[in-house]
């Protein structure tokens, strides 16, 4: 596999993001209001939680779950708007022909159309948990007397649990815009697989708690769900049925 | 000359369905212009999949520089030999022609500074190189096959494959694109062409290929007239009746003879040698000779009558 076709791609793809505006606004708008719902959520636990102690950051934090939960969202939707945009504006703009005629791999193509949307979707989650941390720490300062985040269990919803999203968004995406007609078609379906998927892991994270054992559980379950989507979308990825059902 | 394309025994078909080509045959040369001729759903498309690598065949094979376009360690070296215009240009539309350009020219390996010589000469002969920077969504269906020409031969192959490049367009666009087409021969680049105008492909191609799902002819242009058609040479007479069959019908060479107000047609095998005995026959009838000028037929002629004898074939259950 040549990495630079692959970054062709992507690069190519995002361009065509960049000048699809309707895309870019419902990109930038769904992330701000689930920033903002974090954010006034932290602003809540903070205001409710007077004391605890030395335990007044657990407390406060354990109030806070379901906002930086509700970030979650954001990599797997992201990628699932993104990814489909890309695949069916390649069947609508019949760009798919002079794409084969050019010398990719199965694979250049298939890591291409999935990093293009995983990578906006990652970034931009990262960087709503990152001004979630920012925003909390201001917030929870004169009540704490230090910083409330990053905690380790933030960091890793933001890590490895949105990443594990991600990448289950996206893969998921791509197999079901392969065979859809229309970017509406590819979207709700794309959406009727991954978001019982991520409710399922924020009910996992609420029920996990701070055990570990339990957080193992929860990782390895998505760990292997994320495998099981990519190694179908590897396999199902051929230009021969492609070419034909992409048209 | 020697064969850039070899197709032997090349079939395929979508999933379970009939054949969409079945058992092709042909090689072509380095630096002709080829024409694949056919109905629609006749397989010229699939038939030019196949030769792009874009699809793998059923069953036979395709070579191109001696490479089977089903050879995936060989991937670069097709695609590089092989430039393709699909049916749809195919452009990415929220772009400009350059980025368009650009991607496709990276994919195949060439640097930004060669993109940029290649797209300014190959835009430039399109007069399209002042609006490489515009969306292509603005551009007219020829200005958007043009830059797909351009597209096709940015990564200057050795070997342009065109499904119906001038369908649709304006008759100056088409002579335009007519004109790139026989420059790029000139050049020494072989083209291959599936198209329904039999006027293009008679002009244009050395060599044309009518398919019907097989391969029904394969020859020059003016050998599969020749082939189809016995010559025929028409007289107008001044003072021309029917009773001139009669004199023409005597003579011994002439294989069929129609009189229609005020023209005389007569078939031979050999017009050349035969055509002054028929004057001097029909002067010394008394008729007065207005001229006299060969019948010519058609590469739509000798097309229609293929497909019509395909088509009586297997109604007869022939192959």
């Amino acid at each position: 596999m040549r990495y630079d076709r692959v970054r062709e791609i992507v690069l190519k793809d995002l361009s065509e993001l960049r000048a699809n505006r309707s895309t870019l606004i419902s990109l930038v708008i769904f992330p701000v209001f689930l920033l903002f719902s974090a954010i006034v959520q932290v602003q809540a636990a903070v205001a409710a939680t007077t004391s605890g102690g030395a335990d007044l950051r657990d407390a406060i934090l354990g109030h806070t779950v379901l906002a930086s939960s509700l970030l979650m969202f954001i990599a797997p939707l992201i990628s699932v708007v993104v990814g489909s945009t890309g695949i069916i504006l390649e069947k609508t703009n019949r760009s798919l022909e002079p794409l084969l005629a050019d010398p990719i791999s199965d694979s250049e193509l298939l890591w291409g159309k999935a990093l293009a949307p995983l990578i906006p979707a990652l970034a931009t989650g990262y960087v709503a948990f990152v001004v979630l941390f920012v925003a909390g720490d201001v917030i929870a300062w004169r009540t704490l007397g230090g910083p409330l985040y990053p905690g380790i269990f933030a960091l890793y919803q933001m890590l490895v649990l949105m990443t594990l999203l991600a990448l289950i968004g996206t893969f998921s995406t791509v197999i079901i815009s392969s065979r859809a007609k229309d970017i509406r078609g590819a979207q709700q379906i794309s959406m009727l697989v991954v978001l019982p998927v991520v409710a399922a892991a924020i009910v996992g994270v609420a029920l996990a708690g701070t055990n570990v054992g339990l957080i193992g559980i929860l990782t390895v379950a998505l760990g292997l769900i994320a495998w099981l989507v990519v190694r179908i979308a590897i396999r199902r990825f051929h230009r021969e049925s492609i070419l034909v059902n992409w048209q | 000359m020697t064969d850039v394309i070899t197709a032997t025994g090349l079939s395929r078909a979508y999933g379970r369905g009939p054949l969409a080509v079945d058992g092709l045959d042909f090689s072509i040369r380095r630096g002709e212009i080829f024409a694949l001729l056919g109905p629609n759903g006749a397989g010229k498309t699939t038939t030019i999949r196949l030769i792009a690598g874009l699809i793998d065949p059923t069953a036979g094979r395709v070579l191109v520089n001696g490479i089977p376009t089903t050879d995936r360690s060989h991937l670069q070296q097709i695609h590089d030999a092989v430039g393709v215009l699909p049916e749809v240009p195919g452009h990415y539309e929220s772009l400009s022609a350059y980025r368009n350009l650009r991607f496709h020219g990276r994919l195949h390996g060439l640097s930004d500074g060669q993109i940029h010589d290649r797209a300014r000469e190959l835009l430039g002969a399109f007069d399209l190189w002042e609006r490489r920077d515009e969306r292509v969504a603005t551009f007219s269906k020829g200005m958007k096959q043009k830059v797909a020409l351009v597209r096709a031969m940015l990564h200057a192959p050795s070997c342009l494959v065109l499904d119906e490049p001038i369908s649709g367009l304006d008759p100056q666009a088409a002579k335009t694109v007519r004109d790139f087409l026989i420059e790029q021969r000139r050049r020494g680049t072989t083209i291959v062409l599936s198209t329904h105008n039999l006027d293009d492909a008679d002009r244009l191609s050395d060599r044309v290929a009518v398919i019907q799902t097989r391969l029904l002819a394969l020859d020059t242009p003016s050998a599969l007239k020749g082939r189809l058609f016995q010559r025929s040479v028409a007289v107008r007479l001044q003072n021309g009746n029917p009773a001139v069959l009669e004199v023409a019908r005597r003579l011994p060479f002439v294989l069929h003879a129609t009189w229609e107000e005020p023209r005389l047609q007569v078939r031979l095998d050999h017009p050349d040698e035969d055509m002054p005995t028929v004057i001097e026959a029909l002067v010394r009838a008394g008729y007065r000779i207005q001229y006299v000028e060969p019948v010519s037929h058609s590469l739509e002629d000798a097309y229609l009558r293929l497909i019509q004898e395909r088509g009586a074939s297997a109604t007869d259950g022939g192959p």
